[in-house]
């Protein structure tokens, strides 16, 4: 499947996380422990940007009202209503690349 | 006009609202559940999306305004309904919890005012009839002749009462801080206010030890939960921990309040001062041996003071500038671990 490349790992801080360009958005890319994670970088709570969130390595918080959603499978905790919109990456060696559209 | 909200997961209400009436006031006098935070134009928490209908702007200038990306979304509190509205709504819609009164539009006379510190005035409004409140809410105020409402704390509590007390700062800009800074003498002029409204609210009967962190003006809604604190003998069982922000000794206000606070609930409650351009003077540690000073942005005096205090009973409440809200949520949430749930604030910024 075709992919657009994104950033190189090391961009992501270990544990952090950072907010992207792309075509039709923003897309939030996470690290935690050996994995990254890719979502909407928009909160599904009132569509603030997700740039200023915090992020503890497990659980992101939209600073905005305190929606929290676990990172690994983006399902929301606390006081979210919704889970964070999937967006699907795929590592290749050093890169991370968002996947096209089908 | 009929205004239909649709919430996530399926949820709806139903409530009416005149063309003249700003849709979220109208949503919380019927008791549903409209999202706001500021209810005066600035954070854009109440933004909704337009499904069928037409609405006019009451303020088109509001600043939150500029969060919009589509001319169907729209700001409650800064809009009216033309016709019957269908609305998409973000959030689950829930029922109205049981609250003492719900908001209403109410007049009010100043009869009692006092310049507190440079640029820092407090008033007291005499309600034409009682209300009650929760310690943190806050009401809009809005006087002849100026456009658009100002979100204030009361500082005060009560179960139920006539009089209101309010601390405001003299904004740049601030239209309605200018006008009362500019008048004479602010006594017996007229307001209409409405609420009250806000949820970063204390309940006495609440078993929580407070950490409240303001800066400025931003203690007005603290004055509030901290005088429930003892009036309800939380104090008994709880601590509060306050800790209070202003540049400079000449800024500082409420200390014979915060220091009568301290005194009444026996240790319980410790007030610590920070300021943030310089150091407390010797004349003023010697007078005030109830409260502690310390230097440097209150957050992080905060944070460091309450090292291995925090408790799992513990609630935090922010208020005052932007940068300070944002700065004590990050640690509180990062550092502290305090649930999410357990931090209370009202954003006006």
């Amino acid at each position: 499947m075709a992919s657009t490349f994104i950033c190189k790992k090391s961009d992501i801080p270990q544990d952090g996380f950072k907010v992207f360009d792309v075509a039709d958005g923003k897309l939030l890319i996470a690290n935690s422990d050996d994995g990254y994670y890719g979502y909407n970088g928009y909160c599904p709570h009132q569509e603030v940007c997700l740039a200023e969130a915090l992020y503890d390595g497990k659980v992101l918080t939209c600073h905005e009202h305190l929606w929290q959603w676990d990172i690994v499978s983006g399902e929301p905790q606390g006081l979210a209503e919704g889970p964070l919109v999937t967006k699907p990456i795929e590592q290749i060696n050093d890169e991370i690349h968002l996947l096209d559209a089908a | 006009m009929k205004v239909e909200l649709i919430g996530a997961g399926e949820t709806t209400q139903v409530y009416e609202s005149k063309a003249s009436s700003r849709l979220l006031y109208s949503g919380l006098k019927e008791g549903a559940d409209v999202p706001y935070e500021c209810a005066t134009g600035t954070c854009g928490t109440c933004k909704v999306k337009r499904i069928s209908g037409e609405f006019s702007w009451l303020w088109a200038e509001a600043p939150a305004r500029a969060l919009l990306k589509s001319t169907d979304d729209f700001l409650l509190c800064q809009c009216a309904a033309s016709t019957d509205l269908k609305i998409e709504v973000r959030s689950k819609l829930k029922p109205l919890k049981a609250v003492d009164q719900r908001p209403q539009w109410l007049t009010g006379e100043i009869y009692a005012a006092a310049t507190v510190a440079p640029g820092v005035m407090t008033f007291s409004v005499k309600l034409s009839q009682p209300i009650s409140f929760m310690p943190g809410q806050f009401m809009v105020l809005e006087f002849a002749g100026i456009q658009g409402g100002r979100a204030w704390s009361m500082t005060n509590q009560a179960k139920f009462t006539d009089t209101l007390d309010f601390v405001i700062k003299k904004k740049p800009q601030g239209l309605l801080s200018d006008y009362l800074f500019e008048q004479e003498n602010v006594i017996g002029l007229k307001a209409n206010l409405f609420g009250p409204i806000g949820k970063a609210v204390y309940e006495g009967e609440l078993d929580r030890d407070l950490v409240c962190i303001a800066g400025g003006t931003g203690m007005a809604g603290m004055m509030s939960i901290l005088a429930a604190f003892i009036a309800s003998g939380a104090y008994l069982r709880n601590r509060a921990d306050v800790f209070f922000g202003v540049r400079t000794p000449a800024d500082l206000f409420f200390v014979s309040e915060l220091r009568q606070f301290v005194e009444q609930s026996k240790g319980a409650l410790k007030v610590l001062v920070a300021f943030s351009d310089g150091p407390a003077s010797a004349a003023l540690i010697a007078a005030n041996p109830l409260l502690t000073f310390d230097q440097g942005f209150v957050h992080e005096v905060a944070m460091r003071v309450m090292e291995g205090q925090f408790t799992p009973k513990t609630r935090a409440y922010l208020a005052g500038p932007p940068p300070l809200v944002d700065g004590a949520l990050r640690m509180l949430l990062l550092k502290a671990r305090i649930p999410a749930t357990e931090i209370l604030y009202d954003k006006f910024g």
